[in-house]
């Protein structure tokens, strides 16, 4: 965002003009050039007077902090808890998985044929609006492609390709850490769409749904709750363009 | 006029067809486990680790030393409870390296033999196995309880397991999966056809898949 900032502001700034014409010496150049390669966080002061700068509601960049700061917390936890190396940390891990569920979700349902190329120019073009989130480059994109042929999710032969399942399972570390991560993601925008922006319409939906259930009917439970969800899905599920959203429904049924 | 109007209907049932066509967007869903026993079972064979699935915990045979997890677990059972278990994790290992399918006396039938030896299960542990054709994969049949060649510290077993030969063409080979059912919690099932694993109560199913060749003589 910082960045994005500098660079439509047309003048040529550089880090140091534009930290201290722009922002008023209010940071440090070198952390202004950390901050914007996702390496610190900035401090809310510094994000309120971007707003202004932007001439946009604070509230909708604070919340954007505060998610990664959340998610940046989160990840450290969850290393811990995966063992998983140190390479493996960072908010962009979230990327890949973000990136599997665009690419199965650009196939149609139906499991009929269309041009690898126009699946892969679709599930790449990342809506303006989650540029921050996802930056898709070949080796991310030709791993997601490797990952759901190994797979076998999709099929591809003469220049096509096909579904040939819906559901993607994380099986070694690194793929559930980036799984949780997304997860995390998702959640948390959930959360601060209620929470920090709750006067504008984020058109998220967040609900908890209680009840008591005897022991040996929750398996039927949450099986028949994966069924309504999957079939929702289908039922919605539309070809992505400038008047769809990549919808997300994360569900959570747990006892308490 | 009638046949102008006619063609207009045509028209628009075409174009109508052509936009629901075009609606072709699909969906998807990720998560941390299967969501059907068929996905388990391949995750299974696929990363030769163990699955959970519902109640039933899907493991492929024969791991190897380092791919073995200490994952699942044997239920306890008032039974068991008041014998030491054995401290590693359950297993089983098969020996159907030379295993050819013979087939039965003017049947579209043939049958090879699965010795499997289990490790790791409490003394009160029924064995059953379980095999369907593939591909489609079609129901599991569960065969009658297999001849036991072991002894109570060393248990091995020789398991018969019929398959149906497709009768289109001389078949040489025959893909089948097959399960190796451990029963602990519930007695073990009995003979018969199951949609899913699951069905038959047991606590594990070993799976592994098999090409088997078919011994001359099969129609």
């Amino acid at each position: 965002m910082f960045y994005e900032t500098r660079v439509l502001m047309g003048r040529d700034f550089t880090l140091r003009r534009f930290a201290s014409e722009v922002l008023g010496g209010s940071v440090d150049p070198v952390m202004l050039g950390y901050i914007e390669k996702g390496q610190r966080f900035p401090s809310e002061a510094l994000v309120r007077r971007l707003a202004a700068i932007r001439k946009e509601d604070p509230h909708a960049l604070l919340a954007l902090l505060w998610r990664d700061r959340i998610l940046y917390a989160f990840g450290k936890e969850l290393r811990r808890v995966l063992h998983a190396p140190r390479g493996a940390a960072g908010i962009e891990d979230a990327d890949l998985a973000v990136l599997v569920s665009r690419a199965i979700a650009t196939l149609p349902d139906d499991g009929s044929w269309i041009p690898v190329r126009r699946w892969r120019r679709q599930f790449r073009a990342v809506p303006p609006r989650q540029a921050r989130t996802v930056v898709v480059n070949d080796a991310l994109a030709g791993r997601v492609e490797e990952t759901l042929r190994e797979r076998q999710l999709i099929e591809v032969r003469a220049g096509k390709v096909r579904r040939r399942g819906h559901h993607f399972v994380a099986t070694d570390v690194k793929e559930r850490h980036a799984l949780a991560l997304e997860f995390c993601t998702l959640f948390a925008k959930g959360l601060l769409d209620k929470l920090a922006l709750a006067e504008v319409d984020t058109g998220t939906y967040l609900r908890n749904h209680y009840l008591n259930i005897e022991s040996a009917r929750l398996p039927e439970f949450q099986k028949r709750l994966d069924a309504a969800l999957r079939q929702l899905a289908k039922e919605f599920a539309a070809d992505a363009g400038p008047h769809t959203h990549f919808l997300n429904v994360l569900v959570t049924s747990t006892t308490y | 006029m009638q046949v102008r109007r006619h063609l207009w209907r045509i028209a628009n049932v075409l174009i109508l067809g052509a936009l629901l066509a075009a609606c072709t967007g699909g969906s998807g869903s990720s998560g941390f486990d299967a969501i059907s026993e068929d996905a388990a079972i391949t995750q299974a064979l696929d990363t030769q680790q163990c699955v959970q699935f519902e109640a039933l915990q899907i493991c492929p045979t024969d791991e190897s030393l380092e791919a073995r997890t200490p994952t699942p677990e044997v239920p306890q059972t008032p039974a068991a409870s008041g014998t030491p278990h054995p401290p590693h994790k359950p297993q089983i290992d098969t020996g159907h390296g030379d295993a050819s399918c013979v087939p039965a006396l003017g049947g579209s039938q043939c049958s090879f033999m699965l010795p499997f030896a289990p490790g790791g299960f409490p003394a009160n542990a029924d064995f059953r196995v379980a095999a369907r054709r593939l591909p489609p994969p079609s129901l599991w049949s569960i065969f009658p309880a297999p001849a036991s060649t072991g002894t109570d510290a060393a248990p091995s077993f020789d398991a018969t397991v019929p398959v149906q030969v497709p009768g289109s063409a001389p078949a040489t080979t025959v893909a089948v999966q097959v399960a190796i059912l451990a029963f602990i919690s519930h007695p073990a099932a009995a003979p018969g056809d199951v949609k899913e694993l699951s069905d038959s109560g047991a606590d594990f199913a070993f799976v592994t898949q098999l090409t088997i060749p078919v011994a001359a003589g099969v129609p």
